[in-house]
C-alpha cells in the first residue's frame, strides 16, 4: 500500500523501496525547495507574443502583477514582461513611435528557469537580482516565483513561532498579575509538586505544558487565575490546550501548520492580548 | 464491518452495471453509508490499474475519505493537499495509476494542483457534496473522466438535473433495515439563561455568515464550539489583526457583540447541564462493566469532555480524533478494559471494524445528531453496542420534566 501526503504509513525498514522512501522523505524535508515557495491557488497567467504593451500593461495593473511570461503559440516560453523589462527596452522604441503600441515580445527580458526540485538557496540569488523565476522550462512552464512568494513563505514559516511567543507571554503575564509572588510560588509548588524547601520555580523557568498545568490547577484556579480569565476553567483549559498540541507540531518539526491551526493560534492570541488589555498591562 | 444493506448493495449493482450511464447522481440523506458503497465500487475500479479522482469541498472530508480508504488497504491513496504533492505528480510520479487520488475543489480548480489534474485521465471522478457552482468550473475535468458521479444530498438533487439519478436514499430506505441498536434519549434541561445566552450567540454567528455570504456551519451548539466561534468571530473584527477579516466585510461592530457574550459565556455561573447528563449515563455504565465511547463531533468538545471527566475523576482511557495516527487510536482501542471510557470523534468511530464487547456509545449532542444517525448505518443490533443519545428536554426547568 502507497500513501503520500498527510497520512503516515507504518515502513518495513527491511524493504528495499521503503528505504529508498525514508531517503526521499529525509531529503525532502532536508532542505527547502522551490516548489514549497509557489502559493497554493496561482493560477498562471501569461501573455501571448504579439500582445501590445498597452494591454499587457492594463492586465499587470489590474492584477498586480510586475511581470507576464510572454508565450508563443505553441506553449514556448520566449521571456517575461515586466516593468524594468520595459523601462530597459524605451530606449530601442524610436521617438516617434507610440511605446504602448509596441509587442511585448520585443520588450522582454530572460528569467532563469528553475525546478521545483532545486533548493531554495540556490535559486534566492536569481530571485534578488530579477525578482522572479520561472518554475519549469521553456516549453512547459509550470509556475512562477516571485519576491512576494518569498516573503509570504518566510511569514508563514515564521508566524506560528511569534503568535506562540505572544500567547505564552500573555498566559504568563496575566498569571504574574492574579496574584502576589508568594501564592504564584505556591501555586507553581502545588500543580507541580515540587518538594518543599527546593529551588524557586518562577513561570519563565517552565515549559508551556507546565504552565497550564500550574494555570489550570483547579485550587490556584478557582482561588486566583479566574480573576483574569473568567470563571469557567473548562472553558479556558478548552481554548488553550490545542496551543500546547500545535507547539509541540512546530517545536518538533511535524510538518507545516494547517490554516485552522494558524487561525487558532491567532484567535487565541487576540483573546488573550484582550484580557491583558483589560486588566491594564500590555506590551 | 457489517455488510451492505440492501438498497446499498443495490447501488453498488448499478454502479458497476456495465449499461451504467456515464455520469450519475447519487442522491441521499445523512447516514445513507453512500461513502461505503463508493468504497466497494473503488476496490472494483482499482483492481484493474484505472485512476479515480475524488474530489470534495472541504479539506477535512478529504481526510476523512483518506483515513477510510487507508482502513481498507485495498487502495492506494495518493492526497493532493500541498503544491509539493502536485509538483510530484506534473514531475511524474510513476504511481500514477491504481490508486485514489484525493483533493479539494480549491486546488482542483486553482494552483499548481489543477495543472497535475490537468495532465491525468481517470476512470471515475467522484464530486462528494460539490458547492452549487461547482460543475461548471471543473468542466475541463470532468470531459477527461470515464464515469461520473456526484454524491448530493437530497435538497441540491435539483442542480444536477442534467446527470441521471443513479439512487435517491432516503430515511425510510435507511428504516427499512431491521437490526438497528436501539437508541435510548437521556434528556437534560437546561437554564432559562443558558438558552438564551446559546441563542444570542447563534443568532450574532447568523450575522456573521450573512454578512460573509456564506451559510452558518454549525456542527454543534456546545458551550466549546460557540466559545471557539465566537473567539474566531470577535478575533476576526479585532483592531489588532483586521487582516485575518477574509470575508472583506466590516465585522467590527459584530466582534465587538461577540467579545461581551464572550465574557457572558467565561463567567456564566451554572454547571454545564449536559456534563451532568453525561456523567449520570457514564457513572452508570462504568459501573456496569460496560466500555463507554463518548462521541461528539467537534474536537473542542472532545476536549472539553475528556478535560471535566478527568477532573472529577473519570479520566478517559484516552481522547480519540481522526488526527491521531491509525495505529495508536487501535492501540488504545484495544486496551480498553471494562469500566473504562474514551472519548472520540464520530469519524473515528465510522471507522471501527469490530466494537469491543460491552461497548456502550454515548452521544454528545449536536444540531440534528447528523453524525449520529452515520455511526449508527455503521452498525447492527448483532454487534450487542448500545447507543444513548443526550438530548435538550424542550421544557423549561420549572416545567418539571424528569
Amino acid at each position: 500500500m502507497l500513501s503520500v501526503g498527510f497520512l503516515r504509513t507504518p515502513v518495513n525498514l527491511g524493504s528495499a523501496s521503503s528505504s529508498v522512501a525514508i531517503r526521499d522523505e529525509l531529503e525532502q524535508s532536508r532542505f527547502l525547495r522551490v516548489s514549497q515557495l509557489v502559493p497554493d491557488d496561482q493560477d498562471i497567467v501569461t501573455v501571448m507574443a504579439g500582445t501590445p504593451v498597452r494591454e499587457a500593461l492594463g492586465l499587470m495593473r489590474s492584477r498586480r502583477f510586475d511581470q507576464l511570461p510572454v508565450m508563443t503559440t505553441d506553449g514556448r516560453v520566449v521571456g517575461a514582461f515586466t516593468y524594468r523589462s520595459f523601462s530597459a527596452n524605451l530606449r530601442n522604441i524610436r521617438p516617434q513611435d507610440d511605446p504602448l503600441g509596441a509587442t511585448v515580445d520585443d520588450l522582454v527580458e530572460d528569467l532563469n528557469f528553475v525546478r521545483p526540485a532545486d533548493e531554495l538557496s540556490a535559486t534566492l540569488t536569481f530571485i534578488e537580482r530579477d525578482n522572479a523565476v520561472l518554475v519549469g522550462d521553456e516549453d512547459r512552464l509550470l509556475a512562477i516565483v516571485t519576491t512576494a512568494d518569498v516573503s509570504r513563505f518566510l511569514w508563514r514559516r515564521t508566524r506560528p513561532y511569534v503568535l506562540l511567543e505572544s500567547i505564552e507571554l500573555a498566559v504568563r503575564d496575566l498569571m504574574h498579575t492574579s496574584c502576589s509572588a508568594e501564592e504564584l510560588r505556591s501555586a507553581v509548588a502545588a500543580a507541580l509538586k515540587l518538594e518543599e524547601g527546593g529551588q524557586d520555580v518562577g513561570l519563565e523557568d517552565l515549559t508551556l505544558s507546565e504552565l497550564l498545568t500550574v494555570l489550570l490547577n483547579g485550587n490556584s484556579f478557582g482561588r486566583f487565575f479566574r480573576l483574569r480569565f473568567g470563571n469557567n476553567r473548562q472553558l479556558v483549559s478548552t481554548t488553550l490546550a490545542p496551543v500546547r498540541e500545535i507547539r509541540n507540531k512546530v517545536f518538533h518539526f511535524r510538518g507545516d501548520l494547517s490554516e485552522q491551526e494558524i487561525q487558532c493560534l491567532h484567535d487565541v492570541s487576540v483573546w488573550l492580548r484582550r484580557k491583558v488589555l483589560i486588566r491594564g498591562g500590555g506590551r | 464491518m457489517k455488510p451492505l444493506a440492501e438498497y446499498q448493495q443495490a447501488l453498488l449493482d448499478r454502479l458497476t452495471d456495465p449499461a451504467r450511464p456515464r455520469a450519475g447522481v447519487v442522491a441521499s440523506v445523512a447516514g445513507g453509508g453512500v461513502r461505503r458503497v463508493i468504497e466497494s465500487y473503488l476496490d472494483d475500479v482499482s483492481s484493474n490499474g484505472a485512476l479515480t479522482l475524488v474530489v470534495c469541498p472541504t479539506r477535512g472530508l478529504v481526510e476523512q475519505w483518506a483515513d477510510r480508504l487507508k482502513a481498507r488497504e485495498r487502495t492506494a491513496v495518493t492526497v493532493l493537499d500541498s503544491t509539493e504533492a502536485a509538483f510530484r505528480l506534473l514531475e511524474g510520479s510513476p504511481e500514477q495509476t491504481g490508486q485514489v487520488l484525493l483533493t479539494t475543489y480549491h486546488r482542483a480548480i486553482h494552483g499548481p494542483g489543477s495543472l497535475a489534474l490537468s495532465e491525468l485521465n481517470f476512470e471515475l471522478i467522484v464530486h462528494d457534496h460539490p458547492l452549487r457552482d461547482i460543475p461548471e468550473r471543473v468542466y475541463s475535468l470532468n470531459s477527461r473522466a470515464r464515469y461520473l458521479i456526484a454524491l448530493v444530498d437530497q435538497q441540491s438533487m435539483g442542480f444536477w438535473s442534467d446527470w441521471p439519478l443513479l439512487a435517491n436514499i432516503a430515511s425510510e430506505d435507511i428504516a427499512r433495515e431491521l437490526g438497528h441498536p436501539i437508541l435510548v434519549d437521556v434528556q437534560y434541561r437546561s437554564s432559562v439563561e443558558e438558552r438564551m445566552l446559546r441563542n444570542e450567540i447563534i443568532r450574532l454567528l447568523q450575522e456573521y455568515a450573512s454578512r460573509r455570504e456564506l451559510p452558518l456551519a454549525l456542527s454543534s451548539d456546545s458551550r466549546p464550539a460557540l466559545h471557539a466561534s465566537l473567539m474566531n468571530l470577535a478575533a476576526a473584527g479585532s483592531d489588532l489583526d483586521g487582516a485575518q477579516n477574509k470575508g472583506g466585510a466590516d465585522v467590527s461592530d459584530l466582534s465587538q457583540r461577540a467579545w461581551t457574550l464572550l465574557d457572558r459565556i467565561e463567567n456564566s455561573p451554572d454547571p454545564d447541564p449536559r456534563l451532568h447528563a453525561l456523567d449520570s449515563v457514564l457513572d452508570r455504565q462504568l459501573a456496569d462493566g460496560a466500555r463507554c465511547f463518548v462521541l461528539a463531533s467537534r474536537i473542542d468538545d472532545t476536549r472539553y469532555i475528556a478535560d471535566h471527566l478527568a477532573n472529577t475523576g473519570r479520566a478517559p482511557r484516552g481522547v480519540l480524533t481522526v488526527a491521531i495516527p491509525a495505529a495508536e487510536r487501535r492501540s488504545i482501542l484495544e486496551s480498553l478494559e471494562p469500566g473504562q471510557s474514551v472519548v472520540a470523534s464520530y469519524g473515528v468511530c465510522e471507522l471501527l471494524d469490530v466494537w469491543p464487547p460491552n461497548s456502550v456509545v454515548i452521544s454528545w449532542p449536536s444540531p440534528g445528531n447528523l453524525r449520529l444517525r452515520g455511526v449508527l448505518a455503521t452498525i447492527d443490533e448483532a454487534s450487542g453496542v448500545r447507543f444513548f443519545q443526550l438530548k435538550e428536554s424542550k421544557s423549561l426547568p420549572h416545567e418539571g420534566a424528569s
